[in-house]
């Protein structure tokens, strides 16, 4: 994994999110593509599970600094992201999702699950999340699936990641 | 078959130990992460967090303001939409009462402006600086009495001087009355004019103190004067001290005529008239004393 990359990316991708997405809403400003989760979910599932699960920390901790679920309240993505994130890497270990359709599909689903994640931890905590709830757990993560999958292209050039998926390691024979 | 099976431990040991290795780490990363999770969730403060999140604002703000810029010019500027002819209406109304709405209080601004300039001129007065002026207005008239929409809510009393507060004159307020009784929301003022009036007055220079009684008729008038004070039509006649409610004397009226006084001729008579036209007078302002520090 090369960390000074994924450093640039994810550090971008919180820029673009707080600022230039915006240019991107459809209808509502809360519909908005979430382009930490589709990198979240790139990572997941293009990488081993140690640099998945210190990439999906990363950009919760990335989520939370510019685009909190509460304001003035870091945690919930930090917990979400990871947590579903090291799922979704130990889930891809078994079922490999490759084809677009499919990856779209489970951008949806994380984004579903984080977002609800998120929003149940800031419960704990008293808050309300700051965005409508049927963007947060419908329009976002939908608009996320539609684009998600073409984003990992260029995101897969940029780490050197252009394998259509994570491979299992080869079994080494015990017997020769 | 020992060789072998050396051999086989020998090549599968390393394997193991290298995939508990990694179990571990990738356990120890986990619960690392979860942790600071949860430290940022439930103990890191508030303020911390919100501190945290704009320090990130104020070091990227150089891209971030670049981003809204692009959103700014990317937004559209207006939206046309098409509406009904009743939702037309509707709107129409809307918008009427709202300029209905900025136009009184535009009047009220301008009220509120030209009360605080008149109070401003008020206080301005030497011997007034320790008063807190009680603006009032007249709701109701009659010969010799008025009644204010202040009252005791606002700090007014019996006894307290009233005085005319007109944009006309300005700079010639005079006193019209003290607060004869006094309601939560209301007062009544007897009026200088009032026969119940009994107001100790002066009349120009001379130092010398002399009531002021009400005739009933808009006029009052002062008796007992020796004829050795030397009286004259359009002396200004002053309400004089009077402690707790007045610290210096103020302008109540004019002379209007000095005679001989019918019933006593070895005294004179003074008619006053009030200097402002109480007929036409809608505001008024009640004096009240500070305490001096």
């Amino acid at each position: 994994m090369r960390w000074f990359r994924f450093a640039a990316l994810v550090l971008v991708a919180s820029l673009l999110q707080t600022g230039l997405v915006r240019v991107m809403a459809v209808l509502h400003p809360d519909t908005k593509p979430d382009l930490l989760l589709i990198l979240l979910v790139f990572f997941a599932l293009r990488s081993n599970s140690k640099d998945a699960i210190i990439a999906s920390f990363a950009i919760g901790l990335a989520a939370d600094l510019s685009n909190p679920t509460v304001s003035r309240l870091m945690g919930p993505r930090i917990i979400s992201f990871g947590l579903l994130g090291a799922l979704l890497c130990d889930l891809n270990s078994t079922v490999s999702v490759r084809r677009l359709p499919y990856q779209a599909i489970v951008i949806f689903l994380m984004g579903c699950l984080t977002a609800g994640l998120s929003c149940l931890l800031a419960f704990l905590r008293g808050e309300t999340a700051s965005t409508g709830l049927t963007a947060a757990f419908l329009w976002q993560p939908l608009y996320s699936a539609i684009l998600g999958p073409f984003l990992f292209f260029p995101v897969g050039w940029w780490m050197s990641m252009h394998g259509k998926g994570y491979r299992r390691p080869a079994r080494k024979p015990l017997f020769r | 078959m020992r060789f072998g099976a050396s051999a086989f431990g020998h090549r599968l040991g390393p394997a193991i130990m290298k995939n508990k290795w990694a179990s571990k780490s990738k356990g120890m990363l986990f619960a690392w992460g979860m942790l600071a999770g949860l430290i940022f969730l439930f103990l890191v403060p508030r303020d911390a967090a919100g501190r945290l999140q704009l320090t990130y604002a104020r070091v990227f703000r150089w891209p971030l303001a670049m981003g809204s810029g692009v959103v700014r010019v990317a937004a559209p500027t207006h939206v046309v939409r098409n509406v009904s002819a009743k939702e037309y209406e509707e709107l129409l109304n809307a918008c009427r009462q709202l300029r209905n709405a900025s136009a009184n209080l535009e009047t009220q601004l301008q009220e509120a402006n030209s009360l605080i300039e008149r109070l401003t001129k008020l206080r301005a007065k030497t011997g007034m600086e320790h008063i807190q002026p009680i603006p009032g207005k007249i709701v109701m008239q009659s010969k010799d009495e008025l009644t204010i929409n202040q009252g005791q809510e606002s700090g007014v009393a019996v006894g307290q001087y009233v005085m005319s507060l007109t944009s006309a004159r300005l700079n010639d307020q005079c006193v019209i009355g003290v607060i004869s009784s006094v309601l939560a929301k209301n007062a009544r003022v007897k009026l200088i004019t009032d026969p119940r009036s009994k107001m100790p007055v002066s009349i120009g220079d001379l130092h010398v103190a002399w009531f002021l009684e009400g005739r009933g008729d808009g006029t009052a008038r002062i008796a007992n004067i020796d004829p050795k004070y030397a009286i004259r039509e359009h002396d200004i006649v002053y309400a004089e001290k009077k402690r707790g409610f007045l610290d210096v004397p103020v302008v109540a009226g004019e002379v209007v005529q000095c005679r001989p006084d019918p019933d006593k001729p070895v005294v004179q008579e003074v008619t006053v008239r009030p200097l402002c036209d109480i007929a036409d007078l809608s505001d008024v302002v009640v004096i009240r004393l500070t305490p001096v520090p």
